[in-house]
C-alpha cells in the first residue's frame, strides 16, 4: 500500500478514535443532509412526504447501513465498539449499585481481588449479551458483538414484515434467541416494538430493534424491489 | 456496497475528481451535477456515493470541509486536492487509452 495512503488515513483513524462523537455526529449530519434532499426531490415528483421518505432511505438502502459501511472503512469498529460496551456495562453496573458496592466493598475488605472476577462476570455477560441488528439487501440479521451466533432471514425469504408488540417473558418464557408456541423465534432482548417477519418457508423471524417502523419499511421496500427485477 | 450499474469498474473514481476539479461541492450536489453534465446518463446511487467520497478522502485525493450552503445550511464539502489533481490526471489518461481501445474494436467492420 502507498505510504501516502498512511500519511492521509492516519490522521482521519486518529479523529474517529479522539473525536469519535464529533465524527459520528458529522456523519449523521452529512448522510442526513443528502437525506432531506433525497426526500424534497421525491415531493416536488408528487410522492407523498411519507412515501418521499421510505424511497429516499430505500435508495440509499438504509440510512444505518450506510452508516456501518462509512465506519467500517474507518476500521476502528472494534475500538470504538469496544468503548462503546465498556460505557454500556459501566452505565448497566450503575444502574445496579447495590450489586456492585457488594462487590467491591467484599474486594476491598477481604483484600482478595480474585473476588473481582465476580464482578468482571457481569460485565462479560452484559458486553457479549449486546447485539448488532441490520436490514440491507441481504434481508434482516442479527449477530452478537463477537460475530457468532449469528441469525436472521435472508431477503429472498421475506414474504412480509411487520412491526408488533413482544413481550419477553409472557410470550418467549425469557430473553435471547428464543421461540414461542406459536411458530415464532428470533432475537429476544426487550419488551416494546420488534420486527415480525413472515418467511417464504413457512414461520416469523421477530427482532426486538429500535426504530422498527423504519426497518419494517425499508425491509419491506427492499423486499419488493428484489421481487420485481 | 451497492454498485452503479452503468458505470465501467473504477470510473466513478474519475467521475468524482473530475467532478470536484470544478470546484468544491457537497455530496448532493455531486450526485445532481454528475447527472445533469451526463445528460441523465450517469446516475450514481447514493450508496455507492458516500463510501467512494470517503475513500478519495482517505486516499488523500480529496478533502473535506464543512461550510454553510446557499440555503444556509451546513454541509460537508469536498475539494480536490494537489495529489488528487495528479490522480485525476493519471485517471484520465488511462481512461483516453482505454476507450481509444474499446472504439478501435467496436469500429471493427463486419465481413
Amino acid at each position: 500500500m502507498r505510504i501516502e495512503h498512511w500519511w492521509f488515513t492516519a490522521p482521519l483513524r486518529l479523529r474517529s478514535i479522539l473525536r469519535g462523537r464529533r465524527v459520528e455526529q458529522e456523519l449523521d449530519e452529512e448522510l442526513q443532509f443528502h437525506l432531506d434532499y433525497k426526500i424534497e426531490e421525491g415531493i416536488a415528483k408528487g410522492l407523498s412526504p411519507e412515501e418521499a421518505r421510505y424511497a429516499a432511505l430505500r435508495a440509499m438502502d438504509g440510512l444505518d447501513q450506510r452508516k456501518e459501511e462509512l465506519r467500517d472503512m474507518r476500521k476502528i469498529h472494534w475500538l470504538t465498539d469496544f468503548v462503546d460496551d465498556v460505557r454500556y456495562a459501566i452505565r448497566s453496573l450503575r444502574r445496579t449499585p447495590g450489586a456492585t458496592a457488594l462487590v467491591v466493598v467484599a474486594v476491598v475488605l477481604t483484600g482478595q481481588p480474585a473476588l473481582l472476577g465476580f464482578l468482571l462476570i457481569p460485565v462479560l455477560l452484559i458486553v457479549l449479551g449486546r447485539w448488532r441488528v441490520t436490514v440491507d439487501r441481504n434481508g434482516l440479521w442479527a449477530r452478537s458483538l463477537l460475530g457468532a451466533p449469528r441469525t436472521g432471514v435472508a431477503l429472498g425469504e421475506v414474504v412480509r414484515a411487520d412491526v408488533v408488540p413482544l413481550h419477553p417473558l409472557r410470550e418467549f418464557g425469557g430473553w435471547g434467541i428464543r421461540s414461542d408456541l406459536k411458530g415464532r423465534y428470533g432475537l429476544v432482548l426487550r419488551a416494546g416494538d420488534a420486527i415480525a417477519v413472515q418467511r417464504a418457508g413457512g414461520g416469523v423471524f421477530v427482532a426486538t430493534v429500535d426504530g422498527a417502523d423504519d426497518a419494517v419499511a425499508l425491509l419491506n421496500g427492499l423486499a419488493d424491489r428484489a421481487r420485481a427485477s | 456496497m451497492s454498485k452503479p450499474t452503468d458505470l465501467v469498474q473504477g470510473t466513478l473514481d474519475l467521475l468524482l475528481l473530475k467532478i470536484l476539479a470544478l470546484g468544491p461541492l457537497h455530496g448532493w450536489a455531486i450526485s445532481l451535477r454528475l447527472k445533469s453534465v451526463s445528460g441523465d446518463v450517469l446516475q450514481v446511487s447514493e450508496g455507492s456515493l458516500y463510501p467512494a467520497l470517503h475513500k478519495l478522502e482517505q486516499e488523500g485525493w480529496i478533502t473535506a470541509e464543512w461550510k454553510q450552503t446557499e440555503n444556509n445550511r451546513r454541509a460537508k464539502f469536498y475539494s480536490l486536492t494537489r495529489l488528487g489533481r495528479k490522480q485525476l490526471e493519471s485517471e484520465a489518461a488511462n481512461w483516453r487509452r482505454l476507450s481509444y481501445a474499446i472504439s478501435q474494436v467496436v469500429r471493427l467492420s463486419e465481413a
